[in-house]
């Protein structure tokens, strides 16, 4: 069997289980260290909540506090977790499948509402991802499985591209300093890679190019000869489990290779 | 119908990555987060850390030594599978190039009303203060380079006094 050849069901179940893997990591994360949402914290919600003064209304007020409020939010995440853990485990012909998918997607939708300060792009292509497959387990027909796989492919293509066009547009991309700057923080870098990136100039607007290029190459996929395609794929495979390992964005890894799957699935077919 | 909402989402999605003003207005709207923003780290990446310090005012008049309260933990080669401080260290990042925005749209006498700047109060308020403390202030800081820091930090923004209560909150 080629192995592009996945039929629909086998690459929604796919990308479901990967993108479930992503959320129950982030979700035993937050659960591991519950001080970051308290109400002194930085993603606290009663300060969020005063953002518009629709949120701060009795009866919303109210609504929000039964699931937002410290430590009720904990709640939350743990009904979000056993959600995820029954998405990688559950028969993916099941209801119980179907519902857990459902519950990440609503958990998605409604934890921003919470705070958006501390989200990121891992939590964003989660949403997208969980959503969609909201569709296609509530309806399982194969138009909506084959439409919800080429929504999802086409994603990661304006994903990948957007990434690499902005970059292309920021001169401190184009020169290599954008890359050293960031490899020399303590938030995002890293001692050695920063260290020998202030060093080599010519190696830092090498990896900057490089990001660039396999970032706007990546809608290629759809269109390039097979070798080509496993070349770019191993090659953006290669760039999270990079992100991960130095800049510590680790449910990344999980967010973008659950578009894998949805990827082959759409190339065998274009 | 489902292939009808799937295509204007997508094609929602693609067409609010171009950058301009006009379409940017448009995210307030988006408060369930539908429609991405895909530009990480772009056009203009993070290339500084940054750091909250607060002080406290005694009834004499003097001041506290400044202390950090936003210090990055190291990062170990596990953290690219299970990395629980991830949320700390982007929440700052997030608040505080947010404060950056809201100071220069608003102007200092505006910014206190902010939510980034109410959240920096609270967090600073929240912190151990000496029990005789009056009065707590805050500072943003930017540094760059990270741990081979090739310049001094500048100072972003000092925030007024703001009275501490006998429970050690902010009024």
């Amino acid at each position: 069997m080629n192995a592009f050849d996945l039929s629909s069901a086998a690459a929604l179940t796919l990308v479901a289980r990967i993108a479930a893997a992503g959320v129950a990591v982030a979700c035993l994360e937050l659960l591991v260290a519950p001080f970051e949402l308290k109400d002194t914290a930085l993603m606290s919600w009663p300060i969020f909540q005063t953002r518009h003064r629709f949120f701060l209304l009795p009866a919303v007020d109210r609504a929000q506090a039964a699931v937002f409020a410290y430590p009720n939010v904990l709640m939350l995440l743990g009904v979000r977790f056993t959600a995820a853990a029954t998405t990688i485990f559950a028969a993916s012909d099941s209801r119980l499948f179907a519902a857990a998918v459902a519950i990440v997607a609503a958990t998605s939708l409604i934890l921003p509402l919470r705070t958006s300060y501390g989200l990121d792009g891992a939590d964003q292509m989660s949403t997208t991802i969980f959503v969609a497959l909201s569709f296609a387990a509530f309806h399982p027909t194969p138009v909506v499985h084959a439409a919800v796989l080429w929504f999802l492919t086409l994603q990661a293509c304006v994903a990948y591209f957007t990434a690499g066009a902005a970059k292309a547009m920021g001169h401190h991309w184009r020169d290599g300093s954008g890359l050293t700057g960031i490899f020399t923080t303590d938030a995002f870098g890293n001692r050695h890679l920063g260290a020998l990136l202030r060093r080599s100039n010519v190696t830092a607007r090498a990896l900057s190019w490089s990001v660039i290029a396999l970032e706007c190459a990546f809608p290629l996929v759809l269109v390039a000869p097979v070798p080509a395609v496993w070349m770019l794929l191993a090659a953006a495979a290669a760039f999270h489990l990079a992100t991960a390992l130095i800049m510590g964005l680790n449910t990344f890894v999980f967010a973008y290779f659950a578009l894998y799957p949805a990827v082959l699935y759409c190339l065998a077919r274009a | 119908m489902i292939v009808a909402v799937l295509f204007a989402w997508l094609l929602l999605s693609a067409l609010m990555q171009i950058r301009v003003d006009v379409l940017q207005r448009w995210r307030r709207f988006d408060v369930l987060h539908l429609i991405p923003q895909y530009n990480f780290f772009a056009p203009v990446p993070g290339m500084n850390d940054f750091h909250v310090l607060y002080r406290d005012c005694l009834p004499d008049g003097a001041a506290t030594d400044w202390a950090e309260i936003t210090a990055i933990a190291p990062r170990h080669w596990w953290n690219a599978v299970w990395h629980p401080h991830r949320r700390q260290r982007k929440a700052i990042f997030d608040v505080t190039t947010t404060f950056a925005k809201e100071l220069q749209l608003y102007g200092a006498e505006k910014v206190p009303l902010s939510v980034p700047y109410l959240l920096l109060l609270n967090y600073v308020s929240a912190q151990d203060h000496r029990p005789a403390a009056t009065s707590t202030q805050f500072l943003l800081m930017m540094s760059y380079g990270g741990h081979e820091a090739a310049k001094e930090p500048d100072v972003m923004f000092l925030s007024t006094l703001h009275g501490l209560d006998t429970a050690g909150g902010w009024r």
